[in-house]
């Protein structure tokens, strides 16, 4: 039977108290860190998303000239898929690109290959994602990643070495321009393998290299599988700014939560209002459970009527974007941090348990 | 100042004003504010009207001139006075022109404060670069003007550094014949921005023209060419103003339907404009950028800001006129996009910061 943290420190002498002490401290600090590093990989991800959709938002060059125009966030989303970023569709012939954007790759291997998983997913749940988009698809669906310019040589490699359907876009985000990276000699059997597109268009206008107009501008502000912290801090900031103009002392309820979700992202998903209430209950349950929310009618059963306020100081909106996000990495970074915290104890002070044959057989299986 | 009450054209107002013995001590001063409003509409709930009656403001009409009254507290007095302006909005350039003798203050705690934080209104912000095209003009028009006074501030943040103690915040009130000359020292050495210039104008009179786009009228002997100058310099600078206004009011947030076989998706479209800077900016510049739009109430969320060159990108919440936008700066300019519509006066107070604590030389630019 596994012990609480506390239930096993109160096992403890004062002096091991002390050294069990020191080693959370030390865990939660190397959780900590990593767990900043998550949210800024996030952060990079979405810059990286919309460095990519505004190539292909309304009125900008490339859209006008291809055809293509940004349709889906997420597209596998609704069929709980979490691959692919961006869904871009172009009309006149019903063609469809779903586009996975990634900021930095630690394993090129693994990213091609978790990649054509992905694509086998889509492909065999091609009917799933025309409903999703409320149109037929043309035959195949086509796939591109978009990665730092630096990163594309490799990723091209393990592509071809691997056989993938996949275009490479390479996006140099220092001097902001996008190229498609491939075999130029050989175009034909690139349209036939897939890292080059059909349309010979989109091809020509990636190939020389595109700069885009509107950069980084956020016309993407969140994702549907944005990261937890990512989605607090933002919800936060703007319940903050509502709730401060109708002077009801930082007051909000669920349908808040929901309203800001669904406007920033019901216009450009194939999300059901039955999915937007699951992300807004997972929100308020994070949320409560790491005291960034508080529940100030803990007598209501019914979370649709509750009444909460955002926990910490609430000087002004910047403080609270800060609140928010420390507050998350905190108490993740201790949650995380304590079981570890108790198996590195037992380790360094050489305790074996005699059931722990158990665990090392189950580990080996 | 007391316009007897009557209904007024706004010539004949500015007639009135001009035959009109002011007290010796009396200062007229205009205050000039951009509005959204083409009217006053004093039937709708988003009016200009609606605006200044939800604010405690008691209002009365004389023709094309409202009277707009509300108490403040005056701080030599130290107690609560009424504050009377005469106001006129000009249907064509949305100016809204308010005439009064009441001290700064008075203007400060009722019309500029609603200014600052009420959706559809911002003072004539008239910057450091707009402020030297008005001396030009000045001295072009009267070459025997001199500029006898200024007050300039340096911020610690400003992108450019003075060449003494770059670090330390600093206001320079100077008065002195030399005031243009000793300026231009005090920029070079002290890194200062001018915020308050004022200008003697032999035979004319002695004028104080300030950055929130307020106009005085310090000391005359002969009123009525006097009062005359007052409005040209009022005219000169909206002219200028205005064309930073034009360009921000071009930016827009749009939903574009994309329509499939059965449904129905919108794409934003994010027509953009652009902030200008004066210099080259690099990676140690990007934090100072973020302090000074803190520092004065916009919260920068959800962020990317990579160590290496100038690059720097994200969600931006005004918290005092209630608006949410979206930024992307580079060494060279900062692209600015509604995420919703936006009224045009949210994004001239925060040209308004950029110039004031950031960078004083910066402009607004078309994007393209």
């Amino acid at each position: 039977m596994n012990l609480s943290f506390d239930d096993f420190r109160k096992t403890l002498s004062d002096e091991e108290k002390e050294v069990l002490d020191k080693i959370l401290s030390d865990e939660s600090r190397k959780k900590r860190i990593v767990l900043e590093n998550n949210v800024l990989d996030d952060n990079n991800h979405l810059e990286i998303v919309n460095f990519c959709a505004n190539f292909f938002s309304p009125g900008q060059p490339i859209a006008e000239r291809t055809g293509y125009s940004l349709a889906l966030l997420e597209p596998m989303y609704p069929l709980n898929v979490k691959n692919f970023d961006l869904g871009l569709f172009r009309k006149e012939n019903s063609s469809l690109i779903l586009v996975e954007c990634k900021s930095s790759i630690s394993d090129y291997r693994e990213l091609v290959s978790d990649l054509g998983r992905s694509i086998s997913e889509a492909t065999n749940r091609k009917d799933e994602l025309e409903r999703v988009l409320g149109n037929r698809i043309a035959d195949p669906i086509e796939f591109a990643i978009c990665v730092p310019a630096l990163d594309a040589p490799e990723v091209y490699n393990e592509i071809v070495r691997t056989n993938k359907p996949i275009c490479v876009w390479a996006a140099s985000l220092w001097e902001r321009k996008m190229k498609i990276f491939g075999n130029k000699e050989d175009t034909k059997t690139e349209i036939e393998s897939g890292r080059l597109h059909r349309d010979g268009n989109l091809n020509s206008v990636l190939g020389t290299g595109v700069e885009p107009k509107l950069n980084f501008l956020r016309t993407i502000s969140i994702l549907p599988s944005s990261h937890m912290c990512t989605l607090l801090v933002h919800v936060s900031v703007l319940i903050y700014q509502k709730t401060k103009e109708s002077r009801i002392s930082g007051e909000f309820q669920y349908s808040d939560v929901l309203n800001i979700l669904m406007k920033e992202l019901q216009t450009m998903t194939g999300l059901s209002t039955e999915d937007f209430e699951r992300s807004a209950t997972n929100i308020f349950n994070t949320a409560l459970k790491k005291d960034i929310f508080k529940d100030l009618t803990e007598d209501t059963e019914e979370l649709t009527r509750k009444i909460f306020q955002i926990s910490g100081r609430r000087t002004n909106s910047n403080v609270v974007r800060k609140e928010v996000g420390e507050t998350y990495v905190a108490h993740n970074a201790r949650e995380k941090a304590l079981m570890e915290s108790i198996a590195r104890y037992e380790k360094e002070r050489g305790i074996t348990h005699v059931t722990s044959w158990m665990s090392d057989q189950n580990n080996k299986k | 100042m007391k316009i007897p009450f009557q209904e007024y054209t706004f010539a004949s107002f500015v007639n009135k004003i001009l035959e009109m013995d002011f007290p010796i001590q009396a200062r007229l001063k205009v205050a000039c504010f951009f509005t959204q409003f083409d009217r006053w509409g004093t039937n709708s709930t988003f009016s200009l009207w609606a605006l200044f009656n939800s604010r405690g403001f008691h209002i009365d009409q004389m023709g094309d001139i409202h009277v707009l009254s509300k108490l403040y507290f005056d701080t030599a007095l130290r107690q609560k006075k009424m504050a009377t302006f005469y106001a006129y909005l000009n249907s064509e350039s949305r100016l809204l022109l308010l005439f009064t003798d009441e001290k700064s203050e008075a203007i400060d705690q009722t019309v500029e404060e609603m200014a600052e934080t009420t959706s559809g209104i911002y003072c004539m912000f008239t910057g450091p670069r707009t402020l030297q095209d008005i001396r030009s003009k000045i001295v072009e028009s009267y070459p025997s003007s001199v500029c006898f006074y200024f007050t300039a501030k340096h911020f610690s943040q400003f992108a450019r550094k003075g060449e003494t103690r770059p670090h330390i915040e600093r206001t320079i009130v100077y008065y002195g014949d030399d005031a243009l000359k000793a300026l231009e020292e005090m920029q070079q050495y002290y890194g200062v921005s001018p915020r308050i210039m004022r200008y003697r104008i032999p035979d004319v009179g002695n004028y104080e023209i300030k950055s929130t786009g307020c106009f005085t009228l310090l000391k005359t002997e002969d009123p009525i060419p006097a009062k005359q100058l007052l409005l040209r310099l009022v005219d000169w600078t909206s002219v200028l103003v205005l064309r930073s206004r034009q360009i921000i009011e071009r930016s827009d947030f749009i939903l574009i339907p994309l329509k499939t076989e059965e449904k129905m998706f919108e794409i934003p479209k994010l027509i953009p404009w652009t902030v200008k800077f004066s210099k080259a900016l690099d990676y140690s510049d990007a934090e100072s950028l973020v302090e000074s739009m803190v520092s004065e109430g916009y919260t920068l969320f959800n962020y990317v800001m990579p160590k290496g060159s100038f690059r720097l990108n994200g969600m931006v919440l005004d918290e005092k006129k209630g608006n949410v936008f979206t930024i992307d700066v580079d060494s060279n300019r900062m692209i600015i996009a509604p995420k919703d519509k936006i009224s045009f006066d949210a994004f001239l107070r925060f040209f308004a910061t950029i110039v004031e604590n950031f960078d004083p030389q910066a402009t607004v630019e078309e994007f393209v």
